[in-house]
């Protein structure tokens, strides 16, 4: 099953053009490993190896601090963390509040409507 | 969490604010769950959802293109999701499903039932006698919400062995009963055929959006069960939704007495002792005289 921090680590990889092979070589990390990871068949990686994986990706702040997050959060949405991962505009806030999304009904929002309805909430008169 | 805890912490929650206006404005529970509430036009199958800012303020948005009474009920659902502090799934819900769904969304809908139906002002609006399509219109209005809403807090709350059955596309999705009919650990399985013989199969047969009141035998709804007495069933069919909900009740002496043991076995009756004859089993007859 997809986690939200595997589908981080591999956008973010891709993104680099590495291949998960060059990703271990140059992280001094086992490719295996690595690729459970991605798969979300391995969890909780220690802040350490976070660190080690961040540093080869090379992420800007906002990516480094949505991968962090995500190692605490198994649950994340993958559709969402690919949305945003793609979109620099969504901030690490409005990412965390839409991750928190409760549901109602048998239909779900897109993460592009899901983060349009987090601005609306951002801006909502709190006396409403 | 069982549905229990979550009653008495429902039940807590309603008991901080004032409810006498709720049935116009539930703002007292958004007050008191630091929400706010928006209304938007949302995706077909939305109902709502809850946000949470940075600053602790949680925005509930509804669908405004339901129903008032399902508004209404979705604010309490996500009151719920708050008050818990129970994440939802985000996974697609198929709607054929209830028995399926995630058990934080089943325990919003039994603290969103508290907060919109609360059991002091139910049990005070509530007419005297038996139940009725006109007595569950009449709660569903007094309390704006949805009949088969009304209808499930009935069943919980009534003092009678009582269940109201929700079922969709002709499968049992679950089944609210009264605390009379748990002690006797009356069951319907969910995720099973709508029961032939029962007026929900004849209704949905039938097609249409009909309601009709009938008996039927009590084996044919619960499991495990004596056969030989009856029960009522009030069901309504909606031919548009293909959904189909039934109350059922009936008075305690024709319920069957069932015994438990503490490990919740059902405790079987054995012959019981032997008829008397006026004959003494002792000496034997080959000893006697």
């Amino acid at each position: 099953m997809q986690s939200g921090l595997g589908v981080a680590l591999r956008r973010l990889r891709e993104r680099r053009t590495l291949s998960i092979r060059e990703f271990g070589r140059l992280s001094e990390i086992d490719h295996a490993y690595i690729y459970r990871l991605e798969m979300g068949e391995k969890s909780s990686p220690s802040s350490e190896l976070v660190a080690t994986l961040l540093s080869v990706l090379k992420t800007n702040a906002r990516d480094a601090a949505i991968v962090k997050w995500l190692v605490h959060q198994p649950d994340a949405w993958p559709e969402l963390v690919e949305y945003v991962l793609d979109d620099p505009s969504v901030t690490i806030d409005e990412f965390t509040m839409a991750a928190g999304v409760r549901h109602r009904g048998n239909a779900r929002p897109t993460p592009a409507i899901l983060i349009e309805r987090v601005r609306r909430a951002v801006g909502a008169d709190a006396t409403e | 969490m069982d549905e229990g805890e979550i009653q008495q912490r429902a039940r807590t929650f309603v008991a901080r604010v004032d409810t006498r206006n709720i049935k116009d404005d539930l703002s007292v529970y958004l007050k008191e769950a630091n929400a706010i509430l928006l209304k938007d036009r949302m995706g077909h199958g939305e109902s709502g959802t809850t946000l949470t800012r940075s600053d602790g303020k949680h925005i509930i948005t509804v669908n405004e293109v339901e129903s008032e009474e399902r508004q209404r009920f979705t604010v309490c659902h996500e009151i719920a999701h708050i008050v818990l502090a129970l994440p939802s799934s985000h996974d697609g819900v198929p709607s054929w499903s209830y028995a399926k769904r995630h058990p934080n969304e089943i325990a919003c809908d039994w603290f969103a039932a508290e907060l919109l139906m609360p059991y002091k002002l139910w049990l005070a609006a509530l007419p005297k006698g038996e139940p009725s399509r006109a007595v569950i219109e009449y709660m569903a209005g007094e309390f704006r919400c949805s009949y088969p809403a009304a209808a499930s807090r009935y069943a919980g709350l009534a003092t009678m062995p009582c269940a109201f059955v929700t079922m969709e596309h002709g499968t049992v999705r679950y089944a609210a009963r009264s605390m009379s009919l748990r002690r006797t650990k009356a069951w319907i399985p969910p995720r099973t055929p709508i029961p032939e013989g029962s007026v929900a199969h004849r209704l949905r047969g039938e097609g249409g959006s009909q309601l009709d009141t009938a008996e039927v035998a009590q084996d044919i709804w619960l499991q495990d069960w004596e056969s030989g007495l009856d029960l009522w069933e009030m069901s309504r069919h909606y031919g548009s939704s293909d959904t189909t909900t039934s109350l059922l009740w009936f008075e305690e002496e024709v319920l069957p007495e069932r015994e438990f043991d503490r490990f919740g076995r059902q405790v079987k009756e054995d012959e019981g002792l032997a008829e008397l004859t006026g004959e003494l089993p002792w000496p034997g007859k080959s000893r006697r005289g």
